[in-house]
């Protein structure tokens, strides 16, 4: 263990993108005990204030500070991409395991399912879904989970294939062990990792997609405080008060692209690993 | 020194002191921890030992084949020829690999390329190191096919390696191997893969190439039957050192380290009386956790407190006959 | 004691591979008749590709036999349906060979051993702990290590605990698949004299599958040689090393490597290669490589048949 952690280190990427995500994490969780002003409340007076003194990233057009909406969205934004990514593994892995493991018609059933969830453009796939369910924060992150869930799927699918074909599987059956059983602990406990690792790249995703959603009005509706709200209420104001625009969307960035080295750097880390024993 | 005068036995290839690290996530590994190995012209040296013991790298190290991280090599010389190894430049050493010292794998559907005709594998290899025109070069690929047993060689040499079956792909292998008329053969268990009848086919071939065409080989193998068979001296290792080397019916007939004598135990005999096989209790250490002292002794018969604090020293107790336990120091 | 406890009559599995042109039908195990005695080891040889863990997972019913019988003390065991099998299963058991991918890395050796009882009933919450503190006394394995992982333990141990799992159900027959096969030379001998104490200790009926024929005639009472898909000899261990009559056998015993400096045997080298087993010589499968083809040979295939005493061979040179 120690050993992934000192090679974690060795690469720089790999300890900015640690650093960053510390960090945000750090301000959604104790960012709201430091900072003293609402996020909501406005100061008409104080409106579209340059970041200076009280106000570390300015005001917005309704006199709200930047810099405390940018922590409560941190709340936001981090939570919707982890419950996202929670219905999407929950969906996936089931449909993987039951795919993978019984093969055959009710495979193909569930893969040519899936494919044609994934034909879908994602935002035809979250339009669609919002429309039903009406633009909310709970929508998109439906909406990012279901569409998640065929890349946990086939992912899931591709380890149990590979699972399956072992010796303690075929060990497993002889002592007389019931399919479900099988399952849940000899293959689902043996595919964790790989789940876990993709993990960090499809949250990465959700973040994104889901300031995305918020960004075009779909998802979480002003006057809440989110990081893809505040980018499109931003865009107004581009030319006389481009940080309005730019922490928010910057905070987006790095949060994602942190998220992003990271999985990647967990990814190349590990894999080989997992082929040796 | 003075048996080789006395025997008229020049030395090919002379290791001296080798100690190789290999640096991973998880610490340091010191794969080779000191090895002098000497083999000389015209001989067939063998180099036994079980799993993590270093053999391969050994052969590995000789050719310059380590990867540089993680693998080191930390101290040593490696002398072929006159030249040490270690020191002379890649493009020199390029020459050296497959010209004057030809190795042959384990695996032989892994070391020929899949995409390319076995035919044309061997002619670049020949046209490579002997500098022959494309039409020579096809003739000598012919003249070596045949001479490793390989029936219709004419037609073999449009064949893709995985129409071949894995005793053909070694015959392949070895044909590429000797086509340059290396001064050292070495051949990393060449048989390890195979059928008992297709081993006993290529250690057959082996045998009659080493009147003509093989002039000296290290054979590494964890079978000491392989090496009863083809080598005159063997050298025994074990995690990293070589602890024993003598002529082949000396080391059979007398075995002075206790794993050496354990290793012989080990092998099943066709006229045991019992249901029973000898071993070596324990198991092989964790090449992270060395025990101190003699790196064998927590599974020696006859450890002493000495084994314990002491790494003993490769002397040669009889003649001709080298042995590193505190069995034997003087 | 002398009751046949495994039987297999006609045992054949087929594996269709490819469809439509390229259709071919591998012939793994072509047809296998063999008993094995109540307490007995059967060690069945070939090299690879003959049918010889195929024939393995067949009797136990891991895989599926195309055509043929299998009896279990009599039971006809292809009548059993998917819940019956499952509940015969006490009674045989396997280990496999390679004993890094045979333990669920994911459980700890206590769950390894003690889920059969468990799933079984044959033991309730503290005596399945001490069950499978006996068992893994009974491997020389220390039980304070029971909740440890796999990767925790050498590939000797792991065996050892592969073996104590098999032994969990109290089975009396067990298939040892290459046991020693994936060990180093040093710790074959663990294993296989643990498996001979073991063997008189709960009196089991060994089915020994292996490459290794040295080892092999060690630990068996009665060997059968396999040759793409048939048998090609069966005898007691002594008998078929001692006068062996199938053309391969004496081939496979003169290609072992041998550490006896001093003898001076003449090895026999067999040409050619082991046929495919999707496009099978006709009459005798071997006659391609034998030294002692006759035009019968070419058109025929020979039965196994009773030569003398236990001894059978398919050859028409010794009928």
């Amino acid at each position: 263990m120690e050993g992934y952690l000192r090679a974690l280190f060795k690469n720089r990427i790999s300890i900015l993108s640690l650093i960053i995500i510390l960090f945000v994490i750090g301000l959604a969780v104790f960012g709201p005990y430091f900072e003293k002003h609402d996020p909501l409340e406005t100061h008409m007076a104080k409106m579209l204030r340059p970041p200076t003194g009280e106000f570390p990233f300015g005001t917005d057009a309704l006199g709200r500070c930047v810099a405390s909406r940018i922590i409560y969205g941190a709340r936001t934004t981090l939570l919707a991409g982890l419950v996202a990514i929670v219905i999407g593994a929950v969906l996936g892995t089931f449909l993987g395991l039951v795919s993978g493991f019984y093969v055959g018609k009710v495979d193909n059933l569930i893969m040519r399912g899936l494919d044609v969830l994934l034909a879908f453009p994602y935002f035809l796939l979250a339009v669609v879904i919002v429309a039903a369910l009406g633009p909310s924060l709970n929508s998109i992150m439906i909406a990012i989970g279901i569409w998640e869930m065929p890349y946990y799927a086939r992912l899931v699918r591709g380890s149990v294939l590979s699972i399956k074909e072992k010796e303690y599987v075929e060990a497993a059956r002889m002592v007389g062990e019931k399919d479900s059983s099988i399952l849940m602990y000899y293959i689902l406990p043996n595919c964790i990792s790989p789940i876990i690792i993709m993990s960090t790249v499809y949250y990465a995703w959700a973040i994104l997609m889901a300031s995305t959603l918020s960004f075009l009005g779909l998802g979480v509706q002003p006057p809440a405080p989110e990081w893809g709200v505040m980018t499109a209420e931003g865009r107004e104001y581009l030319l006389f008060a481009p940080y309005l625009l730019f922490f928010p969307a910057l905070f987006v960035c790095l949060t994602a692209s942190a998220f992003n080295f990271l999985g990647d750097a967990l990814r190349d880390l590990l894999d080989p690993r997992l082929h040796m024993r | 020194m003075i048996r080789e005068i006395l025997q008229n036995q020049e030395i090919l290839l002379d290791i001296k002191n080798l100690i190789l690290n290999f640096y991973t996530n998880r610490g340091q590994i010191t794969a080779l921890d000191g090895i002098d190995l000497k083999l000389y012209k015209n001989e067939s040296l063998g180099l036994v030992g079980e799993t993590g013991c270093g053999k391969s790298i050994t052969a590995l190290s000789i050719m310059r084949l380590i990867p540089a991280p993680p693998g080191k090599i930390v101290q040593g010389e490696i002398f072929f020829d006159g030249k040490d190894l270690l020191k002379i430049p890649e493009t020199e050493m390029r020459r050296v690999r497959g010209g004057k010292i030809s190795m042959i794998f384990q695996e032989p559907s892994t070391s020929l390329n899949p995409v390319f005709k076995v035919g044309d594998q061997i002619i670049e290899a020949i046209q490579l190191h002997q500098k022959l025109g494309r039409e020579k070069g096809k003739r000598k690929t012919v003249e070596m096919l045949e001479k490793v047993g390989m029936p219709d060689p004419k037609d073999i040499i449009n064949r893709f390696p995985h129409e071949l079956s894995g005793g053909m792909q070694q015959r392949i292998m070895i044909a590429m191997a000797l086509s340059s008329n290396p001064k050292l053969l070495i051949a990393d268990e060449p048989t390890t893969a195979l059928d008992v009848t297709t081993q006993a086919q290529i250690l057959d071939l082996i045998k009659e190439l080493k009147k003509d065409i093989i002039s000296s080989m290290l054979l590494i193998t964890h079978d000491l039957g392989i090496v009863a068979e083809i080598c005159d001296r063997v050298a025994v290792m074990y995690t990293g050192n070589i602890i024993e080397h003598a002529e082949l019916k000396t080391l059979f007939k007398s075995p002075l380290h206790p794993y050496t004598r354990g290793l012989l135990d080990a092998i099943p005999k066709m006229n045991a009386h019992k249901k029973e096989l000898g071993f070596i209790p324990g198991t092989l250490p964790d090449l992270m956790k060395l025990p101190e002292g003699c790196k064998f002794n927590p599974r020696c018969p006859h450890q002493m407190e000495i084994c314990l604090k002491k790494k003993p020293e490769l002397e040669e107790v009889k003649e001709g006959h080298f042995a590193a336990c505190h069995l034997y120091s003087i | 004691m002398n009751q046949i406890l495994i039987e297999t009559k006609g045992l054949k599995k087929h594996f269709a591979i490819e469809k439509g042109k390229n259709a071919a039908v591998v012939h793994a195990v072509d047809g296998i008749d063999l008993s094995i005695q109540n307490g007995e080891t059967f060690g069945l040889v070939g090299e690879s590709g003959c049918g010889k863990t195929t024939v393995g997972k067949t009797i136990l019913r891991l895989i599926e036999p195309t055509e043929g019988q299998i009896f279990f003390k009599g039971v006809i065991l292809l009548s059993l349906d998917k819940r019956e099998l499952r509940h015969f299963r006490i009674n045989m058991q396997m280990v496999h060979q390679d004993p890094f991918a045979s333990l669920n890395p994911a459980m700890t050796i206590k769950r390894i051993i003690g889920r059969p009882i468990e799933i079984h009933e044959m033991a309730k919450g503290k005596e399945v702990k001490e069950k499978v503190d006996a068992l893994l006394q009974a491997v020389n394995i220390d039980p304070g290590w029971k909740n440890r992982f796999p990767h925790e333990f050498s590939g000797g141990q792991r065996q050892r605990i592969a073996i104590a799992r098999a032994l969990a159900l109290n089975p009396k027959f067990i298939v040892l698949d290459e046991p020693t096969s994936s060990l180093d030379v040093s710790v074959q001998g663990q294993i296989i004299n643990l498996l001979v104490k073991l063997q008189k200790e709960f009196r089991l009926t060994f089915l020994f599958i292996s490459h290794n024929l040295s080892i092999t005639k060690l630990i068996s009472d009665k060997v059968g040689v396999m040759y793409v898909g048939k048998l090609a000899e069966m005898a007691t261990a002594e008998e078929l090393f001692k006068n062996p009559l199938h053309p391969y056998t004496k081939a496979l015993i003169s290609a072992i490597p041998s550490t006896d400096i001093d003898s001076k045997s003449r090895r026999i080298i067999l040409k050619g290669n082991v046929p495919s087993p999707t496009n099978l010589p006709p009459g005798c499968r071997f006659h391609p490589r034998c030294n002692y083809k006759m035009p019968l040979c070419e058109k025929e295939e020979p039965k196994l048949l009773k030569v003398n005493g236990e001894h059978s061979a398919a050859c028409f040179l010794s009928d």
